[in-house]
């Protein structure tokens, strides 16, 4: 069923339309004078907080070889099975085992950094490098090569989330010549 | 029966048996390394010391693996001298031990990892530099990692007790010692892979599963061993659809805790054999792939014509030893009915070397695992009747299960079979036999096939799939199931479970079997003793 709805009658600084052009100017003219909220990206590059969780990549040690040891322990962490990894034995004298292939899908992740944070050697570690981009779904799944390259473009970037995390982690084993321990305290991390 | 009383607990256990075993009977859990029940205890461990009452009122410590049960024993499981005791000796294990479980085959199944999670103290109190042996290639499939070995000796015993080698041996003294061969005479026996079983630690390792997958990614299959009539029970270990890993599963009856390097590694041979990936049929003189539906009307309509032409005894069926129970007891019941021939044949293996270990374990001459359950379908156990037949023209045609990833013919026999009419086979590569088929159907290999086989004891034991069939392989079963549909008779199901219970109404010695009876440990056919003693 049909309301009827009358039409207000308008005054005529209303039928004008002028004082609402007028209102609407002013309002324009104001945020000229305003602090911007937008950047002009990507010429203006946005400064991300220390810790902020981008594109992953693959630590290399002072030899510049590989740390990941294969462990898979970041696969085993990861809440969205992501990450593929192959051992392969390796000839280097201080360990066993290297990654053959090592993928990471990132259509598939969802950056919360567990791996990270799972890592035993840290050798996977999350950086501000947030230009994803691809023109097909095979180049979003990234290789050894692909997260040892962003090692390289990333190399000098402070505030790593595998450098905040191991800022706040507890220290592996006690100091040297500590005192005989208690009983251990709950949920206390630490090796042998 | 002995009642024995555990922290101030009556419980009601076996007399004579061992505190570990007569505690993990209970659901109690005694933490230890050394002691493993396929081997005699040793008590060098230290980390099943319990306290256990000597005298009224006093308490002393003892290792509970040598402990035997008698009426009115006493014993503490969880008193402060036993609990600081475990903690203790876990400090001590630890101490030389590298901490390199990332890298480690063994992490995930590792007791030093359990008992160190449940009994240790979580962190180190050892300043000092940690000794760092190098590792040992100590035989053909076997590698020490020295750095983790906490020297049990678990794999020592085993090679004096179970293959009497006593290859292995500890050297040096105190905190030096290390597992070790004998100058030039490397760890090179039968059955040398199954230390690396025993190892609870990632000391020893086999050289096939080194720098693999974590072993929590794998499914367990347990399944048989196809390397001979001993028809070791196992437990496949299979990611992605391929096989890592194949290890002895615990059946007192046959293979106890073991089984021989020989059938541990033969998988090997089968998933990466050339396999036959669709039907074949000849035309004009030479073998061509074809769909299943040509292969099966060539297949009927040479059967129909040797039938037609020289009579219903024509048609022979070879079993194989190397198919299921149920795959040989419908090719027999195909001959019966479909062929109305009784002449049937099994293609056997030629024999190989028999074996048996210091312990009894035993290594079969026959080197197929079903040759006696295949004798038991076909009601034939060799290939005479068949080739009598061929040698006097009774027989122009033959169907022959194949199978065999080693298959070779024997010449006379290549020769008979070269004679006939019209050959039909199920083979899974291009073996001579099936190179003198007219129809060529791709089976499967025994990682792949459901049903039951019987070892040479009698033992009637089940056989699961690891993985599909590859490729365009089908199961025998289903192939011989259409054929017989195809011939005009009533072949009932195909799946194998049914298949079993109508074999226990019609053969003789498996009457009331089924895939529950059989379970995972077998069962007797016709309720025999078995017929051979049993491995260690």
């Amino acid at each position: 069923m049909a309301i009827v709805v009358e039409a207000r009658k308008m005054t005529l600084a209303e039928r004008l339309y002028l004082p609402a052009v007028i209102k609407g100017m002013l309002l324009t003219l104001a945020h000229l004078f305003k602090k911007k909220v937008t950047m002009q990206y990507p010429e203006v590059q946005k400064i991300l907080p220390p810790g902020y969780r981008g594109a992953h990549r693959l630590n290399k040690d002072e030899q510049d070889r590989i740390k990941c040891v294969a462990c898979e322990m970041c696969a085993v962490a990861c809440p969205a099975d992501c990450i593929t990894i192959e051992g392969m034995e390796t000839e280097w004298s201080d360990r066993e085992k290297i990654p053959r292939t090592f993928q990471i899908d990132m259509l598939r992740c969802i950056f919360c950094g567990m791996c990270v944070e799972a890592c035993p050697e840290d050798a996977i570690d999350m950086t501000d490098n947030i230009e994803l981009v691809a023109t097909t779904r095979e180049e979003m799944i990234w290789d050894r090569e692909r997260l040892l390259k962003n090692f390289d473009e990333t190399r000098d970037q402070q505030g790593t989330l595998g450098q905040v995390l191991r800022k706040s982690r507890k220290p592996f084993t006690r100091p040297r010549g500590d005192q005989l321990p208690g009983p251990p305290s709950p949920g206390g991390s630490g090796g042998h | 029966m002995a009642t024995i009383t555990i922290d101030d607990r009556q419980y009601t256990v076996e007399e004579g048996r061992n505190l570990i075993d007569a505690a993990a009977d209970l659901g109690i859990d005694i933490p230890h390394f050394c002691y493993h029940p396929g081997l005699a205890p040793d008590g060098n461990c230290r980390m099943c010391l319990t306290e256990m009452e000597i005298r009224p009122g006093q308490f002393g410590i003892v290792t509970s693996c040598t402990i035997r049960i008698k009426d009115g024993m006493n014993f503490r499981f969880n008193s402060p001298a036993v609990l600081d005791n475990r903690k203790g000796i876990m400090e001590f294990l630890l101490i030389n031990h590298p901490l390199d479980c990332p890298w480690c085959d063994q992490a995930g199944e590792c007791k030093l990892q359990d008992h160190s999670f449940d009994h240790g103290r979580g962190h180190s109190r050892f300043v000092e530099t940690k000794r760092v042996p190098p590792k040992k290639d100590l035989g053909p499939h076997i590698t020490l990692y020295t750095t983790r070995c906490i020297l049990c000796q678990r794999c020592t015993r085993f090679c004096d007790e179970i293959t009497g080698t006593s290859e292995l041996g500890v050297v040096q003294m105190g905190s030096k010692s290390e597992i070790a061969t004998f100058e030039g005479v490397p760890l090179d026996n039968k059955m040398s892979a199954n230390v690396a079983d025993i190892c609870p630690v990632g000391a020893l390792v086999t050289k096939d599963f080194l720098y693999k997958p974590r072993i929590w990614h794998y499914e367990k299959v347990n399944t048989l061993c196809p390397g001979c009539a001993t028809g070791c029970n196992t437990t496949l270990e299979v990611l992605h659809q391929k096989i890592y890993r194949t290890r002895p599963r615990h059946n007192e009856a046959v293979n106890g805790h073991w089984m021989c390097d020989e059938g541990r590694f033969c998988y090997h041979d089968w998933q990466d054999a050339d396999r036959l990936q669709s039907p074949l049929k000849r035309v004009d003189g030479e073998l061509r792939q074809v769909t299943w539906p040509d292969a099966m009307d060539a297949a009927v309509s040479g059967i129909r014509s040797v039938l037609d032409g020289e009579g219903d005894s024509a048609m022979g069926v070879v079993g194989s030893s190397m198919a299921t129970n149920e795959e040989n007891y419908l090719l027999s019941k195909l001959g019966k009915e479909a062929f109305g021939s009784s002449t049937t044949g099994l293609n056997r293996k030629p024999d190989g070397e028999a074996w048996t270990s210091k312990s009894g374990f035993r290594i079969a001459a026959d080197k197929a695992p079903n040759s006696r359950g295949a004798g038991d379908m076909l009601g034939a156990d060799s290939l005479d009747d068949i080739l009598r037949g061929i040698g006097d023209g009774t027989i122009r045609g033959l169907y022959v299960l194949g199978g065999d990833i080693g298959q070779t013919l024997p010449p006379e026999v290549a020769e008979a079979f070269g004679k006939l009419d019209f050959l039909v086979v199920h083979d899974v590569r291009l073996s001579d036999l099936a190179d003198l088929a007219d129809v060529v159907f791709p089976g499967a290999i025994p990682f792949e096939k459901n049903g039951t086989m019987t070892n040479a004891q009698g033992r009637v034991q089940r056989l699961n799939p690891a993985f599909p069939q590859a490729g365009g392989a089908r199961e025998d079963g289903a192939i011989l199931g259409y054929v017989g549909q195809r011939m005009g008779i009533e072949m009932g199901g195909t799946d194998p479970a049914e298949i079993l219970e109508e074999i226990s109404g019609r053969v003789e010695g498996y009457g009331g079997l089924t895939y529950d009876l059989v379970g995972d440990q077998g069962v007797m056919k016709g309720g025999e003793e078995p017929s051979e003693a049993a491995g260690g």
